[in-house]
């Protein structure tokens, strides 16, 4: 037992003057009568008095001074605590994630874990500190250790719900850290880690972290585990992905997963949204615990922002069971985005090739223009990807080409000879010019050498190192694509792989706009990679590059703005699936469900600086990018605490703040309220002075 | 003011109420059976010697020469005599009863002249205090009043057995007696209307009290001072004891009323803080519900 407040005990001098007052004897007020008589009757009528009412005074004094003593240890702030003398670092491990978004009684998890919380703050004493942790997706430390009250309260307050998963593991790990670090090796203060979570979820707490034997561990403290609420049903998209149909060239497919966790069946809708217009309104109904998957296509190319909602969620109950409520409503919404497919227009320079022709013809999205012979000063056509077929001109036209069988020199490389049934040496499968590419089975009678003027990346070699299939970035801008095989004899371009090569080709020039960027899980982090032409649109935009770095913005769901910085990524040598022109921008995690979008930075510039904050980010700027971010997190969507709870661990019931055992001041004020109402009626019922 | 301005046109208003409403019942307006001097025949008796000849009745000494006297009923007038409490006990309360019983005194006085009834007011405490004594003629209430407005209550005990012995030494002639009293009295009422009953006086009690007489609103520790003894009492009030001092006044009323039942005497309780007037019609609408054939008036 320790008194937090020991000064409060000067209260008990109060203790004096009220035992003056009972000694003192009270001069009673007069009542002249008309006469005793009646008077002497009524009290002759009196019963005996009773053993115990010979001593009201002094019950009446010892009600007093027990009403005082209460007080004054309320006041006091008495603790029963089984913990050691020493001064205690407390970490506490909040789960944000989004299950404990789910309400009960009007109250949420987490702020019924947030109370819980603050009641373990209130009853540290001035010598204990304690940190904050929130587990979200990444765990993030609220609030380092300290001992400002009021600090750790705000923390705790301030604690954001996330709309993904919670990593609890990663959380206890760092909360492990930080509390160890507080043991008996450090010095003072012994260690407590407190986790307010609501038990759902897959994660399993593990026996490293739980029941650690001190001996071996000495730097590890054992976790005590609060868990709050009640099993609710709950149903919710698991999955909502966007993928290029594979039907239509042109289309995308959604793939739509949605599961019941649940005990009791359920009937819902499941709408479908296109930029706000009505595609599919698709009914569903699922048996308890039932996952209900569905692929929507023929979905057209011109792109936008899919939603999907849930809707008419309705759980049929057992026989008399009523009021059963979907227990989240975060995840009956997932979004998605259509990029939209623009058209290309191509020029083909070829002395004539069927396949090549076809190959580009077969192509939906391409405007396709073809010249059979090289005019001796060609006009390229600007905003045009041009396709050369053997013929090549002694200088390169400006913007992207793809040169396919060249046999010609030019300001870009030299055709030093031929090699004969050239072995394929090695393929970079990796590279997203090379994706589905697979070129060991073709068969190449022949290839040319190429010396190039500049170093390009070779995408695939012939063994002794010639390339076979190169990427030159020109310094004038443009890239140039070069397949040295000779498809006269080889059966290239019969196969397969030709179109596919083709097409990848087609895709890394005009952009990464065909590809359907997948759905993120909120709480993620997103890798996001920018064109060549993003760049330079900020650039464009009056951006200034320091140190090759991009700036550009990145705008939430709800509209809140943050700058990203974007490096180009041949500042990262090897990172898959970028090619250097390109930009690489990764996010902090995503807090938000939505559709987020990746936008030029206004301007640094002096005159840009002179415009308000306010104005310029109030600039409607287009897009360079859009990505979904969903709470359709499977392990989110089961709001049934797990079976496998840890042993050790305390269910907290929601009790109010001042009611706590730790701190018995709640008790001590309810007694003393209680005598109160005692004293009240006794002196009501005249048997106490 | 102990007599208002008015105080003499309300008796005035209360005397034709007596008359035309009520008939006079309240003092039961009565003539003397008693023989004498009068107008009206009563008998004949026989002559003593010695007698006044004038009453000799000569006819029927003429016809049968039998000597005969002839008797008359005596027109006596009713003496009405109000004995008023001054003991200690009646300052008490708001207004003190004992300015109230004066009116009253006062009133019932009025309505005896004003039937050209003798009226006289005994002053008693622990014993006859003063007296005025009875009188007939409307110009008498002037002194009257002046006479009441000279009393005072002082601390005395009520000794009211004592005091009718003493009121009833000087005033040997039966009549109406209307006691104006709290009648707390530790001795007890009923020795002192005894006497009274036993000289065949007519008796009208108005038992005066305070409300606060009826239910002290007092509770807790308090003195308690005796305004007739000053006798001090430290007590502590609970609703125990205070509803039995409720019951022991009410069995005192109750005693009061039932005595008066017994001996067919009227009892009134009144309510000090009630007005004068109203009271005095309280109690005529009392008396001429009372009324009955017998008394040769019609309700």
């Amino acid at each position: 037992m320790s008194l937090l407040n020991p000064a409060a005990l000067l209260l008990l001098l109060i203790a004096l003057p009220v035992t003056l007052l009972y000694v003192l004897r009270v001069r009673l007020r007069r009542a002249p009568v008309s006469s005793m008589m009646f008077w002497q009757k009524a009290l002759a009528d009196q019963p005996p008095r009773a053993f115990w009412q010979r001593f009201r005074h002094l019950t009446s004094w010892l009600v007093t001074m027990l009403l005082l003593a209460l007080l004054t240890l309320a006041a006091a702030d008495i603790r029963w605590s089984s913990r050691s003398t020493l001064p205690q670092r407390l970490v506490l491990v909040l789960d944000v994630s989004s299950g404990m978004a789910a309400a009960e009684d009007g109250t949420s998890r987490l702020d019924r874990a947030r109370q819980a919380a603050l009641r373990l703050l209130a009853e540290l004493s001035d010598d204990d500190e304690a940190a904050v942790i929130a587990a979200g997706t990444v765990p993030v430390i609220l609030c380092g250790v300290t001992s400002h009250q009021p600090t750790l309260r705000r923390a705790i307050t301030n604690a954001r719900q996330t709309p993904g998963p919670g990593d609890l593991e990663k959380a206890v790990e760092l909360a492990q850290r930080l509390a160890a670090s507080a043991g008996p090796a450090a010095g003072a203060a012994t260690g407590r880690l407190v986790v307010f979570s609501d038990g759902c979820g897959e994660w399993q707490p593990s026996e490293r972290v739980e029941t650690g034997p001190p001996n071996e561990q000495p730097r590890e403290v054992p976790v005590e585990w609060k868990f709050f609420g009640k099993p609710q049903p709950n149903a919710g998209f698991t999955a909502f992905q966007v993928r290029r149909s594979e039907a239509d060239p042109l289309g995308y497919e959604v793939f739509v997963r949605v599961r019941n966790a649940a005990d009791f069946p359920l009937t819902a809708r499941v709408e479908l949204e296109r930029d706000g217009i009505p595609l599919d309104v698709i009914p569903v109904s699922l048996a308890p615990n039932e996952e209900w998957t569905h692929v929507i296509s023929k979905l057209s190319a011109e792109g936008g922002r899919l939603h999907a909602s849930l809707t008419e969620l309705r759980f049929t109950a057992a026989a008399g069971a009523t009021g059963l409520a979907d227990g989240l409503a975060a995840d009956n919404t997932a979004w998605a985005v259509l990029p939209a497919r623009p058209r290309q227009n191509v020029l083909l320079v070829s002395p004539g090739s069927l396949f090549v022709q076809k190959v580009l013809e077969a192509n939906p999205l391409i405007d396709l223009t073809v010249w059979r012979e090289l005019p001796e000063n060609p006009v390229w056509p600007e905003g045009t990807l041009v396709v050369l077929h053997e013929l090549v001109p002694a200088v390169l036209p400006p913007g992207p080409v793809l040169v396919l069988d060249p046999r010609g020199s030019c300001d870009a490389w030299k055709i030093a000879g031929e090699v004969t049934d050239p072995v394929l040496e090695s393929a970079q499968g990796t590279a997203e010019l090379m994706r589905n590419v697979r070129l060991e089975q073709v068969l190449i009678p022949a290839a040319a050498v190429l010396e190039f003027t500049s170093p390009p990346q070779v995408l695939a070699t012939a063994a002794g190192g010639v390339p076979l299939y190169s990427l030159v970035r020109r310094s004038s801008g443009g890239a140039v694509l070069v397949l040295a095989i000779r498809l006269g004899g080889s059966d290239l371009a019969y196969r397969t792989v030709f179109p596919i090569l083709v097409a990848n080709a087609l895709n890394q020039f005009g952009g990464r706009g065909h590809a359907a960027p997948a759905a993120l899980a909120a709480g993620d982090t997103a890798r996001l990679i920018l064109s060549a032409a993003a760049g330079t649109t900020a650039a464009s935009d009056g951006q200034v590059s320091t140190g090759g770095v991009q700036t550009f913005r990145l705008r939430s769901p709800s509209g809140a703005l943050q700058q990203l910085a974007a490096a180009p990524a041949g500042m990262f040598p090897g990172a898959a699936g970028v090619s250097e022109q390109e930009w690489l921008l990764v996010t902090e995690p995503l807090l938000e469900a939505g559709i987020w979008e990746v936008s030029a930075a206004p301007a640094a510039t002096a005159a840009a600086a002179a415009t308000p904050v306010r104005a310029r980010d109030g600039q409607d700027r287009e897009p360079l990018l859009e990505f979904a971010v969903n709470a359709a997190i499977e392990t989110e969507v089961d709001l049934r605490p797990a079976a496998s709870l840890p042993a050790a661990a305390e269910t907290a019931v929601a009790e109010p703040a001042w009611l706590t055992f730790g701190s018995v001041t709640g008790w001590l004020i309810l007694l003393a309220l209680l005598l109160l109402a005692v004293d009240w009626v006794l002196h009501q019922r005249r048997w106490l002075a | 003011m102990l007599f208002p301005p008015d105080f003499l046109t309300r008796l005035e208003y209360l005397s034709m109420m007596s008359k035309r409403v009520f008939r006079g019942r309240l003092l039961a307006q009565r003539r003397s059976l008693q023989t004498g001097a009068g107008l009206e025949f009563s008998d004949h008796r026989e002559y003593a010697p010695g007698e006044d000849l004038r009453y000799l009745d000569w006819n029927i000494y003429a016809r049968h020469g039998q000597m005969l006297v002839k008797r008359f009923q005596e027109e006596q007038d009713l003496q009405v005599s109000v004995l008023l409490d001054a003991s200690g006990s009646m300052k008490f309360g708001s207004p003190p009863k004992f300015d109230r019983a004066r009116q009253l005194a006062a009133a019932f006085a009025w309505l005896a002249l004003a039937d050209l009834d003798r009226a006289g007011i005994a002053v008693f405490a622990d014993g006859l205090v003063q007296e005025l004594p009875g009188g007939r003629g409307r110009e008498r209430i002037l002194g009257l009043m002046r006479f009441l407005e000279g009393l005072s209550a002082a601390g005395r005990k009520t000794r009211f057995s004592r005091s009718v012995q003493d009121f009833l030494q000087r005033s040997p002639r039966p009549g109406l007696a209307i006691v104006l009293s709290d009648l707390l009295d530790p001795d007890g009422f009923s020795e002192g209307l005894d006497q009274l009953r036993y000289r065949h006086y007519d008796l009208h009690v108005v038992q005066l009290f305070d409300p606060r007489d009826a239910r002290p609103e007092l509770l807790g520790d308090v003195e308690l001072e005796d305004l007739e003894t000053g006798e001090v009492r430290q007590v502590r009030v609970t609703e125990r004891i205070a509803a039995e001092y409720r019951r022991a006044f009410l069995e005192h009323q109750a005693a009061v009323r039932d005595y008066c039942l017994r001996y067919g005497f009227r009892c009134t309780a009144a309510d000090s803080s009630v007005p004068y007037d109203q009271l005095m019609l309280q109690m005529m609408k009392a008396a001429g519900t009372e009324a009955t054939p017998e008394d040769g008036t019609s309700p």
